[in-house]
C-alpha cells in the first residue's frame, strides 16, 4: 500500500492483491491512516478482488462517513467487473 | 424502434439463442449426463423464443415453440428420458425454428408464404413427434397456451445475510451473486451493508455482507432454494413472493446501500454496444488515411531539423500507432464462433456417412480480422467434411487397423509471428499417393516419364477437377475441391499447406494473414522501382562487397540462396550499382533479397492490385507511400518458390557450392 497525501486529498494506492489473504494486513494499514482528508482509493493496480476486500473498502467507507469525508474508488479492470456484479457505481 | 429494427433484433437474438441451444444439444449428445443444468438452460431458451416471437407477433414460431416448450418442461420434471433420440428430436425442432426465423427476413411476401408452405411438412413431422412425448393433441395444446405464458414465469424477492463463517469455510459471495443473475432478469439488486463495522472492529476473514434481489425467472421457490443448497449452511436465506410488482422494490429502497447501487443489470448491458460492420469498416479506412498522411508529414517534419517539431512528430506518429492497432482490434474476433459451427457439421455428417468422429477444437480464442473470419468457414467445411469423407474410415476398418474405432480430426488456430496457422488434423487413411498418381496420368497432369516426389503427388490435390474417391457420395467426391479451397485461401493472402502419411493421417495447415489492411515494411528500390518486403520476415541486412552472381553466399559458415529481384521482375537498368541483401525467413528457410538500396521502415496501407494486374507473379499488392510514390509489396512466397523451382538450385545443389565457395575463400 502506498499512501500520497496531498493538499486536499488523500490518495491510497493499493498494490497488492484485495483478497482475504491480504485483508489482515491492510485493515491494520487502512486502519493507521489519518483521517482529516477525502480519500481516493487507486485500485487500478489491483488484479484480483474478493468478497473480503470489497467488505473492507465499506468499513473503510464507514469510517469516512462517520467523519463526513468522500471515498472516491479508482477501479481496476478486475474491480470494475466486481463492482457491476455488485450494482456498484465505480467509473 | 420501429418494426424493421425490431424485427432485426428479434432475427439476431433468436440466431444467438438458437447457437446456444445447438451447443448446448451437441455437449449433451457426447456426455448424456443428464444434467439439470443443461435442460434448465435449453428450457430457457425455449421460452425466451417464444416469448419474443408472442411480442413480435410471429405466431408459427410461437406455436411451434410452445410444443417445444411443453416437451422441455416434461423433460425438465423428469416425466420424459432424455436420451439420444430425445437430443436429436431437439436438434431437428431447433433446426426447423432456424428454418421459420429465415422466412421472417425474406420481404417478399409471396416468397414467403411458399416457403412457410414448404417448412409446414417437416415442421409438422417433428411436432407428431414431440406430441407423442408430451401427449398434447391439437386443442389442449391450445388451451395450455393460454395459461402457460402466465406460470412459467415467477418473480422472487430474495434476502440473503451470509453468516461471519462463510469466508472460513472457502466460499465467496460474489460467485453466488453472479450464478443467480444469470438464472433470469435482476429487477432490482442491493448489497446490505448495514452489518459491517469500521475498521477498528471488523474481523477482516469474517463475512458482514448480504444482498436483496429481486429476480424474475422460470425457477419457481424450490430450484432457486437449491440454487443455493451449498451455501445454506452459511447463511439465512429468505425468498418471498412479491403480492404486486410495487412491494419489492419499495423494500429495497429502504434498506439501499450506502454505496450508490444501481441495476448491475443494465451496466451488464451497456458493456457491449453493437454497430453496424460498415461503420467500423469506415474507421479503419479513415485509420489507414491518417497512417499514410501521417507517414508523409513524419518525412517532411524531419527534414526541417527542428528538434521540437521532430519530437512532436514523433510522439504523434507513436499514438498514430495506437489508434491504428485499438482500431484493428475492433476488428478482431475470436475463430472459436466459426469452430464450433463445427461441432454440427461433424455430428450430422458422421451419422449420415456411419462413422464415429470427435472433433477436438484447440486455439478458439486465437483472435483475427472479421473480413477474413466471414471468409474461412467455407473452405474449413470442405475440408473437415473431406476428412470426414475420404480421410476417416468406417469403425470397422479402423479396428482392423489396430486404430481407435472412432476417429479424430482436430481443428486448432494460433498465432505465428503476424500470421494465423489454422490446422486441419485428422487420424485417418491419409492419401494414397499411388493413386492420386495413376489419376494424375490418367487426366494428363502428369507425364508418364515423369517421377514426382511424394510432397509433389499430394499436393496434386489442390489442381481443378481432382478428386480420388472411390464412390461419389453425397458429401464430397464431385471433384470440385481443393482447387477452390485454395483459390479461397490465396484469395485471402493466405497459403495452404498439406502433409499426410499413408495409414496415419492428414494435417493440412493454413497460414493467413492477421489483417489485410496494413503493412509494416522494409522500402527498398530495385532497379528504378520501389518494393516493400513484410518487415516480420527480414531478419537482418547486409552490404555485399563481393559479386553476387554466384546465386550463392556465405553467411557465417551458412550457405544463403539469393534472389535477384531485378532479373526475376525483368527490370532493367542500374548494372553496375552496387548491391544489398535484405536477409529474409520464410517457411522456416532462409534466403537473400538482392536489391540495389535499402530506404528504411515504412508502415503502409495495403491496397489491392488492379484486376489487370492482379496475376502478376511475386507482388501482392500495392502500396502509397509517405512521398505520394507508389512502392509494389513483395509476395514473398511466391518469390521464394522461384527459387525452389530453378534448377541447379535446389537445396543439396546449394550446399555443395556453397562448401565449393568456402574452400575457395581459405
Amino acid at each position: 500500500m502506498r499512501v500520497h497525501e496531498e493538499a486536499d486529498r488523500t490518495i491510497v494506492v493499493i498494490d497488492t492483491d484485495l483478497t482475504i489473504r491480504e485483508a489482515g494486513r491492510l485493515r491494520a494499514e487502512l486502519a493507521a491512516l489519518k483521517l482529516s482528508k477525502p480519500f481516493i482509493l487507486d485500485l487500478t493496480e489491483v488484479s484480483e478482488i474478493d468478497s473480503a476486500g470489497l467488505q473492507l473498502i465499506f468499513a473503510f467507507e464507514k469510517d469516512l462517513k462517520e467523519k463526513n469525508l468522500s471515498l472516491q474508488v479508482q477501479p481496476s479492470q478486475s474491480a470494475r467487473s466486481v463492482a457491476d456484479i455488485c450494482g456498484l457505481s465505480w467509473t | 424502434m420501429d418494426l424493421s429494427e425490431a424485427r432485426e433484433v428479434f432475427i439476431q437474438e433468436t440466431a444467438e439463442l438458437l447457437q446456444k441451444m445447438e451447443e448446448l444439444l451437441l455437449a449433451e449428445v457426447e456426455q448424456l449426463s443428464g444434467d439439470q443444468e443443461i435442460i434448465h438452460s435449453l428450457f430457457r431458451v425455449v421460452h425466451t423464443i417464444k416469448g419474443s416471437a408472442g411480442i413480435f407477433g410471429f405466431d408459427h414460431i410461437e406455436n411451434f415453440s410452445h410444443d417445444l416448450e411443453t416437451l422441455m418442461d416434461r423433460v425438465r420434471n423428469g416425466h420424459v428420458r432424455f436420451d439420444r433420440d430425445m437430443v436429436e428430436l431437439l436438434l431437428g425442432a431447433r433446426d426447423h425454428l432456424q428454418s421459420l426465423s429465415h422466412i421472417i427476413e425474406v420481404k417478399e411476401e409471396s416468397t414467403a408464404r411458399v416457403m412457410t408452405e414448404n417448412l409446414r411438412g417437416a415442421g409438422d413431422e417433428i411436432l407428431v413427434r414431440i406430441r407423442k412425448h408430451t401427449g398434447a393433441d391439437k386443442a389442449a395444446v391450445q388451451q395450455a397456451a393460454a395459461s402457460a405464458s402466465e406460470t412459467t414465469l415467477y418473480t422472487h424477492l430474495l434476502q440473503v445475510d451470509f453468516k461471519p463463517a462463510l469466508f472460513l469455510h472457502g466460499l465467496d459471495p460474489l460467485p453466488v451473486i453472479r450464478n443467480l443473475k444469470n438464472l433470469g432478469k435482476v429487477i432490482s439488486f442491493s448489497l446490505r451493508l448495514d452489518r459491517i463495522p469500521g475498521l477498528a472492529a471488523i474481523d477482516p476473514e469474517s463475512c458482514y455482507l448480504g444482498f436483496e434481489m429481486v429476480l424474475e425467472t422460470v425457477a419457481n421457490e424450490k430450484e432457486l432454494r437449491a440454487e443455493l443448497e451449498f451455501i445454506s449452511e452459511d447463511s439465512e436465506i429468505k425468498i418471498k413472493q412479491p403480492e404486486t410488482e410495487e412491494t419489492p422494490v419499495l423494500l429495497v429502497e429502504e434498506q439501499a446501500a450506502p454505496v450508490s447501487p444501481q441495476l448491475a443489470a443494465d451496466k451488464h448491458e451497456t458493456r457491449f454496444v453493437r454497430v453496424e460492420a460498415n461503420r467500423l469498416d469506415q474507421l479503419v479506412n479513415l485509420v489507414g488515411e491518417l497512417v499514410i498522411n501521417s507517414a508523409h508529414m513524419n518525412q517532411l517534419v524531419e527534414t526541417t531539423g527542428i528538434p521540437e517539431l521532430v519530437e512532436t512528430a514523433y510522439a504523434l506518429q507513436k499514438l498514430v500507432a495506437d489508434v491504428r492497432d485499438t482500431s484493428f482490434n475492433l476488428r478482431m474476433v475470436p475463430i472459436g464462433g466459426v469452430f464450433s459451427r463445427f461441432q454440427r457439421v461433424v455430428h450430422d455428417l458422421s451419422r449420415e456417412l456411419g462413422k464415429e468422429v470427435l472433433l477436438e477444437l484447440r486455439g478458439q480464442e486465437t483472435e483475427l480480422d472479421k473480413s477474413i473470419v466471414e471468409k474461412i468457414y467455407d473452405p474449413l467445411l470442405h475440408l473437415v467434411r473431406n476428412s470426414i469423407d475420404h480421410g476417416l474410415e468406417d469403425p470397422e476398418t479402423r479396428k482392423r487397423s489396430g486404430k481407435n474405432p472412432r476417429g479424430t480430426i482436430k481443428l486448432n488456430a494460433y498465432h505465428e509471428a503476424s500470421e494465423i496457422v489454422i490446422l486441419v488434423q485428422d487420424d485417418g487413411a491419409g492419401l494414397s499417393t499411388d493413386r492420386i498418381l495413376q489419376k494424375a496420368r490418367e487426366r494428363g497432369l502428369v507425364r508418364a516419364d515423369e517421377t514426382p516426389s511424394p510432397r509433389e503427388i499430394q499436393n496434386l490435390i489442390f489442381q481443378a477437377g481432382f478428386s480420388t474417391a472411390e464412390k461419389i457420395t453425397n458429401v464430397s467426391g464431385r471433384g470440385v475441391g481443393m482447387d477452390v479451397v485454395k483459390r479461397d485461401i490465396q484469395a485471402l493472402r493466405g497459403r495452404i499447406d498439406l502433409e499426410s502419411e499413408e495409414g496415419k493421417g492428414t494435417r493440412i495447415a493454413i497460414r493467413l494473414p492477421l489483417t489485410l489492411a496494413i503493412i509494416d515494411g522494409l522500402s527498398v528500390r530495385i532497379g528504378g522501382g520501389n518494393f516493400i518486403v513484410p518487415l516480420d520476415i527480414v531478419t537482418e541486412c547486409l552490404e555485399s562487397k563481393e559479386s553476387l552472381d554466384a546465386g550463392i553466399v556465405n553467411l557465417r559458415g551458412e550457405p544463403l540462396p539469393l534472389i535477384h529481384l531485378k532479373k526475376f521482375f525483368s527490370i532493367e537498368g542500374g548494372l553496375d550499382e552496387k548491391e544489398n541483401i535484405v536477409v529474409i525467413q520464410h517457411a522456416g528457410q532462409k534466403s537473400g533479397v538482392v536489391v540495389q538500396e535499402i530506404l528504411g521502415e515504412v508502415q503502409s496501407v495495403i491496397r489491392p492490385m488492379g484486376r489487370i494486374l492482379g496475376d502478376i507473379n511475386g507482388v501482392s499488392g500495392s502500396a502509397i507511400m509517405g512521398d505520394g510514390t507508389i512502392a509494389l509489396i513483395l509476395d514473398i512466397p511466391s518469390v521464394t518458390q522461384s527459387l525452389a523451382s530453378v534448377p541447379g538450385q535446389r537445396m543439396e545443389d546449394i550446399r555443395e557450392i556453397a562448401r565449393a565457395s568456402e574452400t575457395g575463400e581459405s
